[in-house]
């Protein structure tokens, strides 16, 4: 046996492994495929350093990543600067890094290196506009003290598609839209996107509209000579709710359902303060003008007898104003480098007439996670989600059952397309909770990292992942007290799995999984 | 002096090295000089000719930079016993109009060569010869000791520290539904390139110390 058609990749057993050290020692003692494996007594030690084939001794140089400078180190003038390559991004803008590290017309540069220059490159790359960039010099004629430096970039797609809405459900048979994210608007590094979507009118549900709306944002992540970045968004919705009047609480059928009409029109105005290089936080002040048109004595026949059903909407046109303030710690950005990193965030929104709303409540959400990478390079990421409201929340500010499964869909664009709630999975009767004031979710999520980069263009990598967790919803005080009254547990608890592939591409991540097949299917 | 044998591959290994990483397993030469033992492999697919980035980049008059590093794990163990890297520079003298390789091993002088042609300078680049990557006395000797050697090879290293600061703003959570926000929370591993191109591999098979 050669050992050379032996698997790659796997781990022997005991047994097998000693059979592959005996294959190897019978490899040595016959010879047949030694020449392949058992290498002769290498030759007498002799100088690795290899010297160079003209009579210039090298530099000698300091420690590895000090900077190793090459013979001969000269300085030059740089006469101009050029700009090549540029469609979007303005010279200028280019120039900035450059400018920073003093590499300006005039200035001195030292040749063959000068960190000022790798140090520019790599700030014009981490600017996330540029596919590629090369510094270059070019002797002057006739004055070979002087160079000519040019910046040479290639741009990058700036453009992501943040969300694809493509789906069918019971209640709406078409649903379809997506949200896009510019990076780099007028070469700024401005945010600016937004997104729509539409859906057929729920066939099955009498007197209902189409759902539809749509979202326009911009965004200064940070203001050029200010340590703060400015964000403003505009949006229009137009609902039509679905709520239960007949039939099981757990009956997702359509047919079982009226509809809610309303419209929100309003916006965002707020700032971005970064305090530390991985925490921010935030302040934005929302207003919008909700028109809802509420059914007169919304009633649910259920097996009890009629009950008032609450749609958490004042009936015609008011006003909602709210005061959010967020704070956000990223410390992914050296999760690759040390094996480790986490992320946390924590939204606070206030609507009161104190700041000119109609409605009144608090909503607390807070979210964090953590992932660490494995002895074997795969990366398991536990992470919390919890929210609380307090007081009367409009129903689309409500925690929605169905964002809390990857099977079931979930609000897209501020709207719900179904009438299916998170699949009862415990027994616990989490099916029957469409809208709460309270959730908590924990998961977590096992990924494999399968490759980076791509021979297929535009794909940079992909990673297999596997996640699993629970989840639990709860009303308000008025419906755990039904709960209660028919012997279901006040805070239901329902289970979550996932598995699939993740892309990461350049118009952004992409999620290929099952759950992500099941929330588009009309289950 | 001492000799190496290749051992059978697929003893562990598979999995060490970066995440995000596939490791191709490649054919090493092993050697074994004085308390050294030396690896040479090509990794042509760095600077690949047809590469119009990488070509331009070597001619840009400033270095194109390749950083090697090469780690010994014992097979089916994580904890690597040696690790040394090594940086190659390569670069475009455009007032004497020749290419010049220079090469700097982990605590070592560098060194220089210069070349006419601009492949022979890449071929020159891309090839350790007798790398040094571990010490012979700390390896156990023996068919029973079988190691691994992963390489990690990357053009032009991007500096983590410069990305950060500089792709630091930002860092606002998703407005709007629910599940963003959880998704948001939640996902971590994404394809942050280390370098303009990076090549992983490791040694296929394994090799071990003869007994002496």
């Amino acid at each position: 046996m050669c050992a050379s058609r032996l698997r790659p990749g796997r781990g022997p057993t005991t047994g097998a492994r000693a059979r592959l050290r005996a294959a190897i020692l019978g490899l040595r003692t016959r010879g047949s495929c030694a020449a392949a494996f058992a290498l002769a007594p290498a030759p007498a030690p002799e100088p690795v350093e290899v010297v160079g084939d003209e009579a210039i001794e090298p530099s000698a140089v300091g420690p590895l990543d000090d900077g190793a400078t090459l013979p001969g180190t000269r300085s030059v003038r740089i006469a101009r600067i050029d700009v090549i390559g540029n469609d979007q991004v303005p010279a200028r803008i280019i120039l900035d890094p450059l400018q920073d590290e003093t590499l300006v017309a005039d200035a001195a540069l030292l040749w063959p290196e000068d960190p000022r220059v790798e140090r520019a490159r790599q700030r014009l790359l981490a600017t996330g506009n540029f596919e590629r960039v090369t510094l270059k010099i070019r002797p002057l004629v006739g004055d070979p003290a002087s160079v000519v430096l040019i910046v040479a970039v290639e741009e990058r797609s700036s453009i992501n598609v943040t969300d694809l809405y493509l789906g069918s459900s019971r209640m709406t048979a078409f649903r379809g839209g997506l949200q896009v994210r510019e990076t780099n608007f007028l070469g700024r590094s401005i945010h600016i996107g937004g997104g729509f979507i539409w859906g057929t009118r729920p066939a099955e549900i009498p007197n209902s509209r189409r759902q539809q709306g749509g979202r326009f944002f911009i965004e200064a992540p940070r203001i050029e000579g200010a340590n703060f970045g400015l964000v403003g968004s505009f949006y229009m919705i137009s609902a039509s709710e679905a709520y239960r009047v007949a039939g099981e609480l757990d009956d997702p059928a359509p047919a079982l359902h009226r509809t809610v009409d309303y419209s929100r029109i309003g916006g965002t105005l707020g700032v971005t303060i970064p305090l530390l290089s991985n925490l921010s936080i935030g302040a934005d002040y929302g207003f919008e003008r909700v028109n809802a048109f509420l059914p007169d004595d919304p009633v649910y026949a259920g097996p009890e007898g009629p009950e008032p059903v609450d749609l958490s909407l004042l009936s015609g046109v008011r006003r909602l104003t709210s005061a959010h303030l967020r704070m956000v710690w990223d410390g992914r950005d050296r999760a690759l480098e040390v094996g480790k990193g986490g992320r946390f965030a924590l939204d606070v929104q206030l609507s009161s007439p104190l700041i000119g709303s109609e409605y009144e409540f608090i909503k607390i959400v807070a979210g964090g996670s953590y992932t660490f990478r494995l002895p074997w390079r795969h990366w398991i990421t536990p992470s919390i989600v919890a929210g609380q409201i307090a007081g009367r929340a409009p129903r689309f500010e409500r925690f929605y059952a169905g964002d809390l499964q990857d099977w079931t869909p979930g609000r897209e664009l501020g709207l719900i397309y179904s009438t299916r709630s998170p699949f009862d999975v415990f027994g616990t009767g989490v099916d029957r909770v469409v809208l709460g004031d309270t959730f908590g979710r924990i998961d977590i999520e096992y990924v494999w990292p399968l490759f980076t980069g791509s021979r297929v263009r535009g794909i940079k990598g992909g990673h297999l992942f596997l996640s699993t967790g629970v989840f639990t919803i709860a009303g308000s005080a008025a419906e755990k007290a039904l709960r209660r009254d028919a012997d279901l547990p006040v805070f239901p608890a329902g289970f979550n799995a996932n598995l699939g592939l993740r892309l990461d591409t350049v118009i952004g991540t992409f999620d290929l999984s099952v759950g992500n097949v099941l929330r588009r299917l009309p289950l | 002096m001492g000799a190496l044998v290749v051992a059978p591959p697929g003893l562990g290994a598979a999995s060490v090295g970066p995440p995000g990483e596939l490791f191709t397993p490649r054919r090493m030469k092993f050697e074994e000089i004085g308390d050294s033992v030396m690896v040479t492999v090509a990794v042509p697919e760095l600077l690949p000719r047809g590469d119009g980035g990488a070509m331009e980049s070597i001619e840009s008059g400033f270095a194109t930079t390749l950083r090697f590093e090469a780690t010994v794990f014992p097979t089916r163990s994580d904890t690597p016993v040696g690790r040394r890297s090594r940086v190659v520079k390569i670069q475009w003298n455009p007032w004497r109009e020749r290419y010049v390789v220079q090469t700097t091993d982990q605590g070592h002088a560098a060194a220089a060569r210069f070349f006419d042609s601009r492949d022979a300078a890449i071929a020159h680049a891309v090839t350790l010869e007798r790398m040094r990557v571990s010490r012979a006395s700390a390896l156990a000797r023996g068919p029973q000791a079988t190691y691994v050697v992963t390489l990690i090879a990357m053009r032009n290293p991007i500096d983590p520290q410069i990305h950060a600061s500089a792709s630091g703003a930002g860092q606002r959570a998703p407005d709007g539904d629910l599940s963003a926000f959880s998704r948001w929370i939640g996902m971590f591993v994404q394809s942050a390139p280390a370098a303009e191109k990076t090549v992983a591999l490791r040694s296929s098979p394994a090799f071990y110390l003869v007994q002496r």
